[in-house]
């Protein structure tokens, strides 16, 4: 069986979708990185960012701000910035992880993170958590003033 | 009398619960798809351009080419291409307009069904085609597939890109 040659159309909406795709694939961004989510919830921006010991110790020394007392320069970091109009918030929060099983990590009723510079630059939550491979699914219960706030997220750990 | 539950203590919370709150888009086969067509009253639309897209295909496949059929297969077929871009511009503006929870994944039902029926509304486009009758005459003779491969094409780009913008920070 022999296919015709494909009319202007064919091609015309290949060229159409090349130029639509190619651009939008062509943009990375963090939103792609699973160890960096970032969430609108109502008018607070939460941002979870999963990282090595090492990675957040050096990132709190360039922000020259102290790591808290009892950091364990083993255990890799998940902090947490809550922002209201790009200025970090300082409010009550707790955490929960849990397995694909569902099976808790850490206490089953939530984790209280350690706020880090509350005052200073780059206020954030911060945990530290070792997780094996697997998929987490982390819940970040906030106060605002519009209430109590959750956010949600999926975590994969490779 | 019993005290109200402490809403800081997170025990209740469980995987499922996180999993309903989370903000990643739902992929084709996580959607609960018969929990959606069958429990939720609202959502039974969803079925709706399916099957009116199935009746399409069959009438035009059998009925194509016989004139009293025209108007009728016209009025379904708008109505099914209607319904798809309504579900995706519904499932587009709420993806982007609600933060998380329940509303994300009705958002995503309303994506992915509406693009669902559009290609379906593709599929019914090139079996009338095939037809040759109406609205499908400028498709040759032995051309229509191509008009198909185009349709389907400039639908893949544009749930592509669709999806792509709204999984992009």
């Amino acid at each position: 069986m022999h296919l015709p040659i494909p009319p202007a159309s064919f091609w015309s909406a290949m060229l159409l979708t090349g130029l639509l795709v190619l651009p939008v694939s062509a943009h990375g961004g963090h939103s792609k990185d699973p160890y960096h989510q970032h969430q609108q919830v109502k008018q607070t921006e939460v941002t979870l960012q999963y990282q090595r010991a090492a990675a957040y110790a050096q990132e709190q020394k360039k922000a020259k701000v102290p790591l808290p007392a009892n950091f364990h320069a083993q255990q890799p970091v998940l902090k947490v910035v809550l922002q209201r109009e790009h200025k970090g918030i300082q409010t009550r929060i707790k955490i929960k992880v849990t397995d694909a099983q569902g099976k808790a990590v850490g206490s089953a009723a939530g984790i209280t993170p350690t706020l880090v510079s509350p005052s200073g630059a780059d206020p954030h939550y911060m945990l530290q958590l070792p997780l094996s491979k697997g998929r987490y699914f982390i819940m970040v219960q906030f106060m605002t003033p519009e209430g109590l706030q959750r956010a949600a997220f999926s975590l994969p750990v490779s | 009398m019993s005290t109200p539950p402490d809403p800081w203590d997170l025990s209740e919370v469980d995987a499922h619960t996180i999993q309903q709150f989370t903000h990643q888009p739902l992929g084709w086969q996580d959607i609960p798809w018969a929990e959606h067509l069958s429990h939720h009253w609202h959502n039974r639309w969803v079925s709706f351009p399916i099957v009116l897209a199935v009746v399409l295909v069959v009438i035009s496949g059998r009925y194509g080419r016989q004139p009293a059929f025209h108007s009728l297969l016209r009025g379904l077929w708008l109505a099914l291409l209607g319904t798809g871009w309504l579900a995706v511009a519904l499932g587009e503006w709420q993806y982007r307009h609600f933060d998380a929870g329940q509303w994300s994944n009705v958002a995503q039902v309303h994506r992915w069904g509406g693009y669902f029926s559009l290609s379906l509304g593709t599929l019914a486009y090139g079996v009338w085609g095939r037809r040759q009758t109406w609205p499908a005459q400028h498709l040759a003779y032995g051309r229509w597939w191509w008009g198909f491969v185009s349709w389907c094409a400039l639908l893949f780009g544009v749930g592509l890109l669709g999806g792509l913008l709204s999984s992009a920070h």
